[in-house]
């Protein structure tokens, strides 16, 4: 697959938002890529950039606070960020798409279902009546909702929420985006019913050949569902690699101890490591590394300036001084 | 010296620091207007040029201080018994505030407490007080004014009364609505698993938080009972005559509105500009205290 | 030497009515929200309640904290029922048994100090010094600096605050605390954090734990014994590590493979049960997880499952798992 051009590909992505406070980089400099068919899971925790990276790929960052201030963001090739609105609005919902977390507050309460589908493939593939209603129902036996015909005046409220958010996706994939954006959407969702959704996506993604940025805090489901990883911490990604390598090959300290402080279901652990201190600020970044203040292996070097690049293997890539070998 | 009378005046400076950039924040122009008719109302002895009451028939229907035929000791000019209106002006600004701040405390205490009651105990008590308040939102404020005050005869204190006992409900339905939502936080449970009564419960930990709501819907009630005020004076079942409540002083210009404009204009014109600044405040201060409402 | 047993619910359940009409009521139905439940808890020891949305484990805890009262069904405190409790057991009940909530933002007032929301469970009467003093006491046991008396519930993080949630349940010398997922709502290497601080508390001042939790690995790290429930009922409990090992009901199974494994390497087929967790209002007949469970049975739909012991130290509410003789 090497060969092949990859669907999205991120360079340099830089988000900030001005505020009275000062200037919050939010993203600052993420670049990955991703093959058609590919998931993408990005890690990370509150403040670390990963949703406003979701936002920033569908340019949906609130305005006027927040502004995207530099990079690309290549779509099979084509810079998105560079698109006229009009165009972009052609894009969103058609060839890249978006589920949330909380699928009550993704619905609209006061419409049904099938209007809330129909609205978007309306909107996209311009058909209307009895053609419409196919599609929508299509969409929504799509994420294995029984009897969806049936289903279409339901409105969210008489759904359970597991039936909502398969709603949500059903709403996402209606038109068959080449790439879904996931921004943590079964942590609302109750562990069985997680494991049914996640299921689905899986079947739905190798069908329709669909790339998925999948966005969580949880490693069980980058280890379940994702093919490559990318680690985030302060608005940059720490590493980033094939989830087999960052599980059993972790560079970056922050990775490593990310890793070690979620406890396991399936044996005994002994004494979780935690990690000590607070996530920065990120109006008032120091220099050098953002993780140094917390980091357990911190020399000086990490205090003074950013660490660069390292390749540790193939696609296997980390900021870390650490991993820099001495010249 | 100990170090506490030290730093004394690094924390009256501290305090004085605060306090200016709190001033800051405030929206300039109605803060100003609102300034100037509490200024008004607390000195108007020492502003107004002339007493309020008492009138000079040969100055009578003079008009203001511009136009030809004026002098500038009236700078507002006169009405038809002679009496300053620039003065009664600053006068009646000590009437709109007294008879609003009495009516809208009046209302506002009983109002909230009916819906902190009514929200926290729900169940049938909240039925039967919201449905009381149901009733008093209903009622014709001014009709029920009219026809009380032709009873009971115009006085400060049946204006103040009546508008006072009608206004309750409007309180007592946005501090249910605020204490529903309260309760449903987590500390309130606590608070019980803590072994505390229902009654600390609702004074400790839900009136606090809402007294941010309760600022601004006094604020706006504020500017609407001033408005009442000045119709039922206007109709002459509010403030009795010689007051110079500005109600009153446009009914009394009423008739000369096409030979002397000025006499209701003024008092009209001065109630309006209150009304706005009132509304404008109310506003600001909703808009500064609500997204930190939703914060928390 | 026995440890006593502090709380002790038998046969407890808590019905809600649902009700139609304002002034004259009719009740129409009822959500059996907690239904023929049996825990008990000792000193020392954490037992764990695990379950989906649904499953009434956060009514079971309004239970325990007397928040609710129950439709039937005894609770014992220290052997006394509540029934009979006088003025001074309540006093005493809500002096040994605290609680710590899941959400930190809404578990601290915003408008009170945090040495006023911490001090709160003492008694009215406690002279200002020892309150002080018991005030610097539990701060630091939670690992908070003296000064964060004086601040307000803003100032503080997530996982800081649920420190001061900690701190507040510990100011009476309690003997249990109630935790109701107490770090689901915070960052991962803050649960950490609190968990930590948790395990070292309970070592120290000798607490029992009862938490509740949808989250398995939080609870294998946590608890000594578990409790399963589903949709009202519990299904499972047992030593901790041996349910987890060798969990037994069809539900538990299920639960457990559906938690994700941490290694890309594990993405083995797990049970992905189909269906939905039942309405309390309107449950499945006979035992409630029938419509779900891959071991289903004629006799399933029909009648309801008892908990037997098919091991010592066992129970388990399942037909199939305990063939009748």
């Amino acid at each position: 697959m090497a060969d092949q051009t990859p669907l999205l590909e991120v360079r340099g992505l830089k988000t900030y938002f001005f505020t009275r406070r000062g200037t919050v980089k939010a993203v600052d400099g993420v670049s990955f890529s991703l093959a058609p068919g590919e998931t993408l899971a990005v890690v990370g925790e509150s403040g670390s950039g990963k949703s406003v990276t979701a936002l920033s790929i569908l340019r949906l960052v609130p305005e006027p606070a927040g502004r995207i201030v530099g990079g690309e963001v290549l779509l099979d090739g084509q810079d998105v960020l560079k698109l006229k609105r009009r165009e972009m609005r052609r894009v969103r919902g058609s060839r890249i798409s978006m589920v949330l977390q909380d699928p009550m507050t993704s619905l609209n309460p006061a419409f049904s279902v099938g209007d809330q589908v129909g609205e978007v493939v309306k909107l996209h593939q311009g058909v209307v009546g009895g053609e419409l209603r196919r599609r929508v129902v299509d969409a929504l036996s799509r994420l294995k909702i029984p009897s969806a015909e049936h289903r279409l005046a339901d409105y969210p409220h008489q759904m359970s929420g597991g039936m909502r958010q398969r709603v949500c996706g059903a709403i996402a994939l209606s038109c068959q985006p080449r790439l879904l954006i996931a921004d943590e959407p079964t942590t609302s969702l109750d562990v069985t019913i997680q494991a049914q959704f996640l299921e689905l996506l899986r079947e739905i993604q190798e069908r329709f050949h669909i790339s998925v940025v999948f966005i969580t805090h949880d490693f069980g489901i980058v280890a379940a569902t994702a093919h490559k990883v990318a680690v985030m911490y302060a608005g940059k990604i720490v590493e980033i690699g094939t989830t087999e390598e960052i599980f059993d090959n972790p560079v970056h300290p922050y990775t490593e101890a990310l890793l070690r402080c979620v406890p396991r279901s399936d044996r005994l652990e002994g004494r979780l490591v935690d990690i000590p201190g607070q996530p920065p600020d990120l109006a008032n970044l120091a220099p050098g590394c953002s993780f140094a203040p917390r980091c357990p292996r911190a020399m000086d070097r990490c205090w003074e300036a950013y660490p660069p690049e390292v390749e540790i293997s193939t696609g296997h890539v980390t900021n870390c001084w650490l991993a820099v070998k001495a010249p | 010296m100990s170090t506490v009378e030290a730093q004394r005046p690094v924390l009256v400076g501290h305090g004085l620091r605060k306090a200016w950039s709190l001033v800051r924040q405030l929206p300039p122009t109605s803060s100003i207007l609102l300034s100037l008719v509490i200024i008004g109302a607390v000195f108007a002895e020492q502003l107004a040029p002339h007493h309020p009451t008492e009138g000079e028939l040969r100055m009578r229907t003079r008009p203001a201080a511009w136009v030809e035929g004026g002098s500038t000791t009236h700078l507002l000019g006169t009405d038809d018994q002679g009496r300053d209106i620039l003065s009664r002006i600053i006068y009646g600004t000590r009437i709109s505030l007294a008879v609003s701040l009495t009516a809208v405390l009046l209302a506002g205490t009983i109002g909230t407490a009916i819906g902190l009651i009514a929200g926290y105990k729900g169940g049938f008590v909240d039925a039967l007080l919201m449905r009381l308040a149901d009733i008093g939102l209903s009622m014709p404020l001014i009709l029920i004014a009219v026809v009380v005050t032709a009873v009971t005869g115009a006085s400060f204190r049946n204006v103040i009364l009546v508008i006072g006992s009608l206004l309750w409900p409007r309180f007592a339905r946005q501090i249910r609505g605020e204490t529903l939502s309260i309760k449903e936080n987590d500390y309130i449970a606590l608070a019980r698993v803590a072994g505390r009564s229902g009654t600390y419960i609702v004074w400790r930990h839900i009136f606090p938080n809402v007294v941010p709501s309760l600022l601004v819907v006094s604020t706006l009630q504020v500017a609407y009972v001033i408005l009442v005020e000045g119709s039922l004076s206007f109709l002459g079942v509010g403030v009795p005559p010689p007051h110079p409540a500005w109600g009153l002083m446009i009914a009394e210009g009423r008739q000369l509105v096409w030979t002397a404009p000025w006499v209701a204009g003024f008092p009209g014109i001065a109630m309006g500009l209150t009304l706005l600044a009132m509304n404008m405040f109310g506003d600001w201060l909703r808009d500064k205290l609500d997204p930190k409402l939703r914060q928390v | 030497m026995s440890a006593q047993t502090i709380l002790e619910g038998a046969g407890l359940r808590k019905h809600f009515p649902v009700t139609k009409g304002l002034v004259l009521t009719r009740v129409t139905g009822w959500v059996k929200a907690v239904d023929q439940v049996s825990v008990t808890l000792q000193e020392g020891e954490t037992v764990g309640l695990v379950g989906e949305s649904g499953s009434g484990k956060t009514t079971l805890a309004k239970l325990f904290l007397l928040l609710e009262r129950p439709t039937e069904g005894t609770l014992r405190f220290y052997g006394k029922d509540l029934g009979q409790f006088t003025r001074e057991d309540f006093a005493r009940y809500r002096q040994t048994v605290q609680a710590v909530f899941q959400d930190p933002w809404s578990s601290l007032n915003p408008r009170m100090r945090v040495a006023a929301i911490i001090a709160e469970p003492l008694p009215r009467e406690t002279p200002k010094s020892q309150v002080k003093e018991r005030l610097a006491q539990v701060l630091s046991e939670v690992g908070l600096s003296l000064a964060s008396g004086d601040r307000f519930p803003h100032e503080f993080s997530g996982g800081q605050r649920q420190r001061i949630a900690v701190a507040r349940a510990l100011v009476t010398y309690p003997k249990s605390i109630i935790l109701d997922e107490p770090v689901s709502a915070l960052d991962v290497s803050i649960r950490a954090q609190v968990l930590n601080l948790l395990k070292d508390i309970q070592h120290r001042l000798g607490l029992s734990y009862f938490v509740i939790s949808h989250d398995l690995a939080t609870m294998r790290y946590i608890s000594s014994r578990l409790n399963v429930m589903y949709a009202g009922k519990i299904v499972e409990t047992g030593q901790s590590q041996e349910v987890y090992s060798n969990p037994l009901h069809p539900y538990s199974q299920a639960l457990l493979s559906a938690a994700l494994p941490l290694h890309p390497s594990f993405r083995k087929s797990r049970i992905v049960l189909s269906g939905e967790v039942p309405s309390p209002l309107n449950p499945p007949s006979g035992c409630r997880f029938h419509p779900r469970c891959p071991l289903r049975m004629a006799i399933c739909s029909e009648l309801e499952p008892l908990l037997k012991e098919p091991a010592p130290g066992r129970l388990v509410a399942c037909h199939a798992v305990n063939k009748p003789d």
